[in-house]
């Protein structure tokens, strides 16, 4: 996965890029992985980490951080924010990508979290034999 | 309120000993499902009797079969050189079994005594008709799983080795709960003679790990995945949970059986 973001005058290119790839996890869980269940009662079941799917290292891609730099005008640095730039253009990227892959199934829409099972009944109820 | 002694004896005959004496007593495998559960306070035991020094963790090979010490780590199973070759699938449960931290800490008896419905073990001990020796008996694996979390171990029963019978070949596959690691489902395929196949499914079962006969006839016929075509996988008894529902659980033992069936050959 490449990300390529425009934080202003970068002053610790190593921050920048740890940031840039927390955010890019934070989307992916989000596209892929995270989701909140509850019952009827109100009780959360997704309540610990064991049914609660943060993502961990082995769930995700290598990735490649660019920056594009661009001065601040509003500030004598710079600099702009760089904390959550990697979880604003991951998560539709990567439905993108599942709905691109589903696409020729005539699926053209896809909810959050794409997760394999939310991937199969999509294909369930397209009348396409899907190959396994 | 909480206070627990804890006591590491050095023979299973020890242990038992304490185990009777205990008001409520634990034996402890390797704690990897018992000390996160009594951090949740879910259970209070005043006794935890460790079992690390039983001497119970040791591999050996007999005619034919593999004895494992039940205190045997699943690391220790997963780099055995005595596994790796006589039962690779064995092996390659053992080392995908929770992260490296798990794997160095839970024993294949403290996985096989709690039965976790979606415990890997549980499908190898079933598909290879394991025997499991206890301090006082030899138990079938068929007879040895009971329900979910309940197997045939008394209170104060202690696993010490289990026996696997050598496979002609044999694959285990499984697709991961991705947060938790165990088995969404698993499938143990094992083939002792041509005509003779064993598949066990953990994960699914509404009452822990099951043999799946119509895919062992299927199988027995024509040891293909292409013989899966054949077979259709019923949702009845499967488990429906905030993971997945019963009918995709049937999915994925059908596609799991075909992708063990494909590792044997």
């Amino acid at each position: 996965m490449t990300a390529v973001d425009d934080v202003g005058r970068v002053i610790n290119p190593m921050i920048v890029e740890g940031q840039v790839h927390g955010g890019l996890a934070q989307g992916i869980g989000q596209a892929l992985y995270e989701t909140c269940v509850y019952d009827d009662y109100g009780q959360l079941l997704s309540g610990s980490y064991m049914d609660y799917t943060m993502p961990r290292a082995d769930h995700l891609p290598d990735f490649q951080v660019a920056t594009e730099t661009t001065f601040c005008t509003h500030n004598s640095l710079g600099v702009k924010g760089c904390g959550e730039v990697g979880a604003i253009g991951s998560p539709p990227a990567v439905i993108n990508a599942v709905v691109d892959a589903l696409y020729d199934l005539g699926i053209k829409d896809i909810s959050m979290p794409a997760t394999p099972e939310v991937v199969w009944r999509a294909i369930q109820t397209t009348n396409l034999k899907a190959a396994e | 309120m909480y206070t627990t002694s804890y006591i590491s004896p050095a023979k299973t005959a020890e242990a038992v000993k304490a185990m009777k004496k205990a008001t409520e007593g634990k034996y402890l495998a390797g704690g990897m499902t018992l000390i996160p559960t009594l951090k949740a306070r879910l259970a209070a035991p005043d006794t935890l009797i460790d079992l690390a020094h039983c001497g119970l963790s040791d591999i050996q090979t007999r005619a034919n079969t593999i004895q494992v010490g039940a205190m045997t780590s699943h690391a220790s199973v997963a780099s055995s050189n005595v596994v790796t070759q006589k039962i690779p699938a064995l092996a390659t449960l053992a080392g995908g079994i929770g992260d490296r931290q798990v794997r160095f800490r839970g024993t294949i008896g403290g996985s096989l005594a709690n039965n976790d419905p979606a415990a890997c073990y549980p499908a190898a001990a079933l598909a290879l008709g394991a025997t499991i020796h206890t301090d006082r008996r030899d138990v079938d694996a068929a007879t040895f799983f009971v329900g979910l979390f309940e197997t045939a171990l008394k209170d104060d029963e202690i696993i010490t080795s289990i026996s696997f019978p050598v496979p002609q070949s044999a694959a285990y596959v499984k697709f991961n709960n991705p947060a938790s690691r165990y088995a969404l489902v698993g499938v143990f395929v094992a083939q002792f003679r041509d005509n003779d196949i064993r598949v066990a499914v953990t994960g699914a079962g509404t009452d822990g790990v099951f043999r799946w006969y119509e895919a062992e006839i299927a199988l027995a016929q024509n040891f293909t995945s292409a013989a899966m075509d054949k077979v259709v996988a019923k949702r009845d008894n499967l488990l429906s949970d905030i993971h997945a529902a019963a009918d995709y659980r049937a999915h994925i033992m059908a596609v799991m059986t075909r992708r063990a069936v494909a590792n044997c050959i």
